[in-house]
Parts: structure tokens; sequence; C-alpha cells
């Protein structure tokens, strides 16, 4: 009967809708994208579209209602000013923290939600099978167990369980009041929903925040370069000081009284080449990017004004959303401004009408390898004479589309067991760091109320609760003072522990203890007037307790010098130095380099070239090609000298490469040396005929390029990538200045997330920026609105309300009031 | 003639009604009550399609002009480099087929369930 003529065009037709039914309700992979149901995702009712938020701001903020937000015990204003900025005034602060939540999650959740992920492993759940390893690993390194054991701790302190739980419960109630048409775009297209946040997310967040900043160490690298180059030869390459540098706090003879314990001499660093299966295929160590930033402040002897100042600007990825958001939180007792991580309450860096404060990165290793000696692999290890069972704990990875996967990670006494492929040079050692350790319960409501700090005794107090968050925090008051403490939690080690990998099964290899409080370095009111730091070494070499790491060893020269010749300071002089795009590393290189170079080798191209360089001014400025040509001219020139490091990389062996600083000093003082030997040619080379090379080599790459391509701002190319990798979110090509060794430390996808200049005069003036824009949200008209502003130099203007009346440069307020 | 102006109509009612309550394979039903009503499958499909592409194309332009065409050119570059208008017209052809799919899914299926009540087109 059904192929009687009239049931075919129904059957056809109805045939087509199925099939077009099925193909737009469901997300599909074509090749390596995979779209969203596309249905869904282009219904102009709850797709995408209605991400579009509307350009005229100021019209949504008049139709809006009060919200009725449960918890809350008084009435919160909230005002946006022209950059979207929250300004926050409750009664309270629990009610601050509560509304915190909310309007962050308003702007930035999705991204709240992805890296509370990161640090749960769970990025498997909504991504599938390919962040597998990313979930594996982050759990096997601890830090997952770290965060749960820090809420665990925190939560007793009663003041953190209420400020985390008002927190969690303001995003809550901005996450009940979506529907699927008002997710984030990101959801949408990456086909999950927002589930509800918890007080152990921030506790991820912030951890981290602690493993960006502090995860690095080198133990494995200097371990394989020990053993292969002999000692004599690895502290030729690798010295631990650089003369040059000043350090965060000078020897001044106050290490006098310090008296570390005496150590039991210990075993010898191993003497063993551990090879991976699997080649290396990062750079070099020397380019990678560490994240630093600068900091410094001025007392009011120094500055034009009289009062004290102070910069901070930290160096991190360049990402969108961005990884900082601005607001002020105002309550009866203290108004403060600053940006905060979404995710965690309270403001991370910041002033208020009494102090500001700011953070840059201590250098210092805060992890070490031990090698454990197995009697039943990933079960049971000998320590001294005794044999001890690992704890196992079972990790259990969703992942979307597929079955759960389950991990056991063994944590000895030292530490989890992190690698487990036998391939892996580190399969079966365990991994101490600072971070896996219990925090002090008060911790976190010390780092909560250092926004509220009013003078020096508040700051020395505040700063503890930072942990093992390894900072470099400067400080100004309104009184006068300005101070620097190297903060943080630091392993007391024996000389050059710590910088290989150690032996597991003797006791005594373990951290003699941490640094006490009142003997990590410290400095207030130096006659000099002012302190700084951006990365260098913490103190001298008169210090008593080992310092390993590695340092910056270029911006911070360059900011000393700087601070040094200036006796009026004012808000544009503090403006140069955070846009300097000056390099020490140039200056100390260049000159060199031009030295060695055998110029009866350059053809009339070449010499165009060597003209342009030969009166550079070291600066990093975008329109310039100068830095184009030295930064291609030294990085040949290193490469062609560490070409036997190379070969050991591809071999699969990590090793240490030198720092630039001591490859210019090689250069300079030993230009004969056999380092500069190319292996591949049967001469012998040396430092000039490498230097010549590296430059003819540069003259043939530069050919390669159109004029334009090779100014710094091109060549170098700064992205700042969407979270999800996609472009379309992102802003490719930004055109800015800067380098990693200026003052203004912009790279390729990493610089000075925010820029912040404070002068505690009466009023308080600050200014600040980042590359980014408050919302989340690609189809908001702040999304990325500074970036351009923040690439040309610009600041704004910091509003530090005194009332939830103001109207000058508001966009709209929002009104929350507690639930009836 | 007439039945495609219905046709256009209706969808245009319907799927501003149906919306509220349905996700966005509500236009399928919006073109199926077109067709199942008006019985003409040619002017039906002509209808539905310019309805959908209407309602769909129509609530997305408007959406994108407010919003400056801020997000329509970042999710076309995602989309493999189509610009901002091209989302917009992306959206407006996908409601016209939906609509059009469904309105000929209730024109022939009125006319094969019900061969003698439906009129000649």
């Amino acid at each position: 009967m059904l192929f009687q003529m009239r049931w075919i065009p129904f059957s056809l037709s109805l045939f087509c809708t199925v099939l077009a039914l099925w193909f737009l309700g469901s997300p599909q992979e074509l090749g390596q994208t995979r779209l969203p149901a596309l249905g869904d995702f282009l219904n102009p009712f709850s797709g995408f579209w209605r991400n579009a938020e509307p350009a005229n701001t100021r019209a949504m903020f008049q139709t809006a209602a009060p919200v009725e937000l449960p918890g809350l015990t008084g009435k919160v204003e909230v005002l946006y000013d022209d950059n979207m900025v929250p300004h926050i005034f409750a009664e309270n602060k629990e009610d601050a923290y509560r509304v915190q939540g909310y309007v962050t999650a308003q702007h930035r959740l999705w991204q709240m939600d992805l890296v509370s992920r990161q640090v749960a492993g769970r990025l498997s759940e909504v991504l599938g099978p390919r962040t597998l390893a990313m979930d594996r690993l982050v759990r096997r390194r601890g830090l997952t167990r770290a965060a749960e054991i820090d809420w665990e701790v925190w939560r007793q302190s009663d003041e953190t369980r209420r400020i985390m739980e008002a927190y969690s419960d303001g995003v809550n109630a901005w996450i009940d009041q979506m529907r699927p048409a008002d997710y984030p775009i990101e959801f949408k297209l990456l086909g999950y929903a927002p589930e509800h946040w918890t007080p152990l997310k921030s506790a991820m967040i912030i951890e981290n925040m602690i493993d960006a900043l502090n995860g690095r160490d080198f133990d494995l690298a200097a371990t394989n370069t020990l053993a292969l180059m002999g000692r004599d030869t690895f502290d030729y390459l690798f010295p631990q000081w650089f003369d040059k540098q000043q350090p965060v706090v000078a020897d001044t003879g106050q290490w006098t009284p310090y008296k570390p314990e005496v150590f039991a001499s210990g075993a010898d660093a191993f003497s063993s080449i551990h090879r991976s299966a699997i080649p290396e295929r990062r750079l070099p160590l020397s380019w990678q990017d560490l994240s630093g930033s600068n900091n410094w402040a001025v007392d009011g002897r120094k500055s034009v004004s009289g009062a004290p100042m102070l910069a901070n600007d930290m160096h991190l990825p360049l990402k969108l959303p961005h990884v900082w958001y601005q607001l002020q939180i105002h309550t009866p007792e203290h108004s403060s401004y600053g940006v905060i991580v979404p995710g965690v309450p309270s403001i991370v860096v910041g002033f208020n009408r009494e102090t500001a404060w700011g953070f840059t990165n201590v250098s210092q290793e805060v992890a070490d390898w031990y090698r454990i000696e197995w009697v039943e692999t990933g079960r049971r290890y000998r320590l001294d004479d005794s044999i001890h069972s690992a704890e196992l704990r079972i990790e259990t990875i969703g992942v979307r589309g597929q079955e759960a996967v389950v991990d056991t990670v063994p944590w000895t006494v030292w530490g989890p067991v992190v690698h487990d492929d036998p391939d892996h040079p580190l399969a079966g050692y365990a991994y101490r760091y600072t971070t896996h350790d219990p925090p002090q319960k008060e911790d976190l409501a010390r780092f909560f109320r250092m926004n509220e700090i009013c003078c020096y005794e508040d700051y020395r107090e505040a700063i503890p609760g930072l942990d093992c968050l390894s900072q470099n925090v400067a400080f100004i008051s309104r009184s006068g003072d300005i101070a620097i403490t190297v903060q943080g939690r630091f392993p007391i080690r024996r000389y050059e522990q710590g910088r290989f990998l150690q032996d597991g099964s003797r006791s005594e290899n373990a951290w003699q203890g941490f640094v006490p409080q009142h003997q990590l370095p410290t400095m207030k009111n130096p006659s000099r007037g002012f302190v700084f730091s951006a990365n260098q070494h913490s103190t001298g070499p008169g210090y008593p307790y080992y310092y390993l790491g590695r340092f910056d060893a270029s911006r911070g020269r360059r900011i000393f010098q700087r601070l040094s010749a200036m006796d009026r300071v004012s808000i544009d002089s503090m403006k140069s130095i955070q846009l300097d795009n000056y390099s020490t590393e140039a200056a100390d290189a260049l000159p060199v380099m031009l030295r060695l170079l055998d110029r009866s080798r350059l053809d009339d191209k070449a010499q165009t070239y060597l003209q342009t360089l030969a009166s550079w001014d070291y600066r990093f400025d975008g329109s310039s090609t100068a830095p184009s040509l030295f930064r291609i001219w030294l990085d040949s020139t290193y490469i062609r000298t560490w070409d036997e490091l190379d070969a050991l990389r591809s071999q699969g062996t990590e090793v240490l490469y030198p720092e630039v600083w001591r490859f210019t000093q090689l250069l300079e003082s030993d230009p004969e040396s056999v380092f500069f030997d190319h292996k591949e040619t049967p001469r012998l080379e040396n430092a000039r005929d490498i230097v010549t090379e590296g430059f003819l080599q540069t003259v043939r790459r530069a050919q390669g390029y159109a004029p334009s391509d090779l100014e710094w701002q091109r060549y170098k190319g700064l992205k700042i990538g969407h979270l999800s990798r996609l472009d379309g979110f992102s802003r490719l090509q930004v055109l800015t200045g800067g380098d990693g060794s200026a003052p203004n430390a912009t790279k390729s996808e990493h610089g000075p997330s925010w820029r912040m200049i404070v002068e505690l005069s009466e009023p308080v003036r600050a200014l600040g920026i980042y590359p980014g824009g408050q919302s989340g949200n690609p189809g908001s008209p702040f999304y990325d609105n500074m970036i351009d502003s923040w690439a040309s130099g610009g600041y704004l203007d910091l509003l530090l309300l005194d009332g939830p009346d103001a109207t000058e440069r508001i966009l709209g307020r929002r009104t929350f009031l507690p639930a009836q | 003639m007439k039945k495609f102006f219905w046709a256009l109509v209706l969808v245009l009612v319907a799927g501003n009604m149906l919306r509220f309550v349905l996700p966005w394979w509500g236009i399928v039903l919006a073109g199926l009550l077109a067709g199942a009503w008006l019985a003409a499958p040619r002017w039906v499909a002509a209808g539905a399609f310019t309805g959908g592409l209407l309602f769909w194309g129509g609530s997305a332009l408007l959406q994108d002009i407010g919003n400056e065409g801020i997000l329509s050119g970042r999710v076309g570059a995602v989309f493999g480099g189509l610009s901002g208008s091209q989302m917009v017209l992306l959206t407006a052809v996908l409601g016209g087929l939906l609509a059009l799919l469904g309105g000929l899914c209730g024109a022939y299926g009125r006319k094969a369930l019900f061969p003698a009540v439906s009129e000649p087109t």
C-alpha cells in the first residue's frame, strides 16, 4: 500500500526531514573540527545569537531590575564604570564577597569552569580523550590532592569558610538564573552545561595560580648535564651567580644573626644519565617562557608629589578571556581596588586609600625529585632500614564519550610517583613539592585580608598567608613606609641539594625544614629611597640559606639603573620604566658580537644590515628592524654553539643550556673555547667564526622577509589566544614592542598582564590596564577593548569611588537585595 | 498564490509561538502545521521557506545589528572564515530549509493520508 503514488513524496520529505533533524541535532566531526549541534547553535532564540550583547550597554542597565540574592544580609549596590569594572558597595564583607561571586560569574563563568577543571583533572569529562594525558598528569603531580587538602584545612577557619561559601553561593545564584539560551558561548560550542560552583573549585584555581608561577624545576636536565660534562665544565657553564645583577634584598650585614642548622654531609648527586625514549620537543631552556614580573616602590623623598608610589606589572601568558578581572570592593570599613583571579574571592594585587601592594615571582625552585628504591614497583619501597608501603590513591577520570579511566597513583613519604611510563627518564621517581603540604588554617583568611591592610604591620601580618605562593611582595603606605619581602615557603637545603635528582632511599636527603618567616629576606625604607624586584636573585651571596633557581639577569638591572638615576619620580616616569624597551642583554651581547664579526666576509647587502645593527640603541621598539636582526643573529650564534647539546636532546636526553648572560661572557672572555667548535664541520671554529657564520645566516634569513615583516612588532607577532585555542576568538598579530629582556617584557604569547601605577597622594591616583576586556563573552564590546590601548602604551585612570552615588564615567548600576 | 502568503504567515506566527516552548526544531513543526493546513506542496514549500528565512534571518539580523556585528564576525571566523553577514545568511537559509522540509512533510502527508479532502493546487 505504501508504494502507491501518493505516499512517495511524503516518504521522501519525511526521510529528508529526519535526516536533517539528525544531522543538525547532533555534534559533527568535520575533519579536525568538532562542530556543535548546528540546529541548536544557529537557532536565533537559544543559540550563539543570544550571546550577541547589545552594544548600547547603558540602555541594558536602565531596564535591569534589582536582583534578589539568597543569603544577602543587606542591600548591595554595584556601579559599572565605562570600562565595565564593577564597584561593589556593601554593608559588610560577606555580602560583598557574595556579590563578587555573582558579578564575576556573570562575565567569566566559562573561564572559571575551565581553569578549575584543569587542576581537578576533569577536562576530559567535557572535552573527550584528547585531554586525557593532561588530566592524568595534573592528578599524578599531586595538584588535585593539594587543592583538596587546602580546602579541608582552610575551612576550619570560620572567617575563611564564610567568605568562600558566600562567594560560591553568589556564583551559583548567577548560574541558577540562567536558562540554556543564556549560557556563555563556549558552553554552547563545546556542548556541555555549567555545573554548580563550590569552595573546592576556588581552591583548585588557587593551586593553578601557585603551580603556574612556581612549579618549574630543572633537576633532570641538571643531573644529565653534570653526568655528561663532569664537575669542572658544568660549573664553568652554569655558575649560580651573576655579579651584574642587584638582588631583591641587598646584603647589608643583616644576615649575621641568622644561624641555619648545621647539616650532616649527604649523598652526592647522581652520576648517571637519564635518557628518555620520548625526545623533548621544547625549546632550549633559555627561551622558555618563565612567568616573571616587575615591581618597585618609591618613597616620598624621591617622588615629585612627596607621596610614595608603587608600580607592578605581572608577566603571564596572555589569553582571552583575560587572566585578571578588575573590581572595587567597598564596605564601611575598607575600600579597595585591584585585580582578582576569577573564581577566587578578594583582591590579589591592588590598593586602598592607605596602602598599595604588588607581586613578582620568586624564581626559586620549590620541587625536587627523589629516586625510589622499589622492593615491589609502585607498592613497596625502601627508606633507610625499613620497607614502606606506598599509599595508593585511585584517580577516576571521566572521559566524554567513553568509559572512565582509572589511574592508580602511588604516594610515597616523599610524594607521588608522577611518571609510570617505563620509558620516561623519571619513571618511578617521587615528586616532593611544597604545595603538597597542608597549609595553616588561617593562611587564606590572611591572604583575603591583604586588601584591608592599612600599615606596614598589617602587611607583615598578612603576607605569610601566601603560604607556598612564592612572591616578592612590594608595599607602600600613606604614612611613608616602603618595603619588599621575599615571601614563600622555601625548603632549607644543603648547598646544591635539590639542584639534581636525589636518592630517596635515605631520609637524610629530605629538606631540613623551611626558612622561618623572620629570616625571609626583607627590606624596609632603604636609604636609596626605592625597592624593586624583577625575578632576580633574592639576595646576595652572603645569605646563609642556599638559593636554588634561575633568575632574571636583564630587566632588573635596567630598572635599578633607571630608578637610581631618578630623583623626582612622577607617574610619567613610572610609566616610562614599565614601557621601557631597553635591553641590558642586548647592550651586553651586541658590542661583543660586533667586535668578533669578521667584516671581510660581508658583501654590500650584509653591510647594510650591519649598519642597522651597529647604530641600534638596544631598544626593542615595535617599528624598528634592528631588534629582529639582533634576535635572529643571537639565536643563530647560540644554536650553532650548542650543537652538542642539541644532539643530546634529539637523542632523548634532557640537558641544561647555558644562560644568555653566561654565553655573552664566554664570547667575550673565552672566544677560543672548544664550545665554539661546530662539530659537524672538519675545521676547528672559534667564537669569531661562529658569530660570523651566524651573521651570514641572519642576512640570508632576513632577505626572505618583506621589509615591513622584519619590523620587530611584526616579526615577534604577539598572539593573544582564546583559551579554547579558536583563532576566531583570538587576537592575532597584536602590534607592540618590548622583549623578555626589557622591562616591557612583551613576548610573542606572554607579557605584562596587568600594568598598575599607584600614588598615595590625596586623593589616591591610580592607573592601570590589561590586554583584554572585562567580559569573557566574544559577543561583548568589552571582550578585548583594552588591547589596542595597552599595545600602544596607554593607561586608564582607575576609579576608587567613595560611594554608590557617583555618576561620572558610570555606565549603569545594579541593585542586590536580600531574598524575601 | 494566496497559499504562498498563508504559508509564510503561518510559519511566522506558529514559529513565534513555538519558539518559547520548543527547541530549534520548532520551526520544522511550524512548517508542518502550515503544510498540513494548506496542503499545496509547491506553494507551501515556497511560502514556508520564505517564512522560515524571514523568521530566523530577521531575528539574527536584529541581534547582529544591535551587537554591531561583533560576535557574528568572530563566530564566522570559527566556522571556516565566513563573514558576519554570511552567518546571518546561513542562519536565515537554515531556518528557511527547516520550515520548507516541515512544510513538505505536512503537505504531502495530508495529501497521502486524506487524498479526497485535499484541494487541487
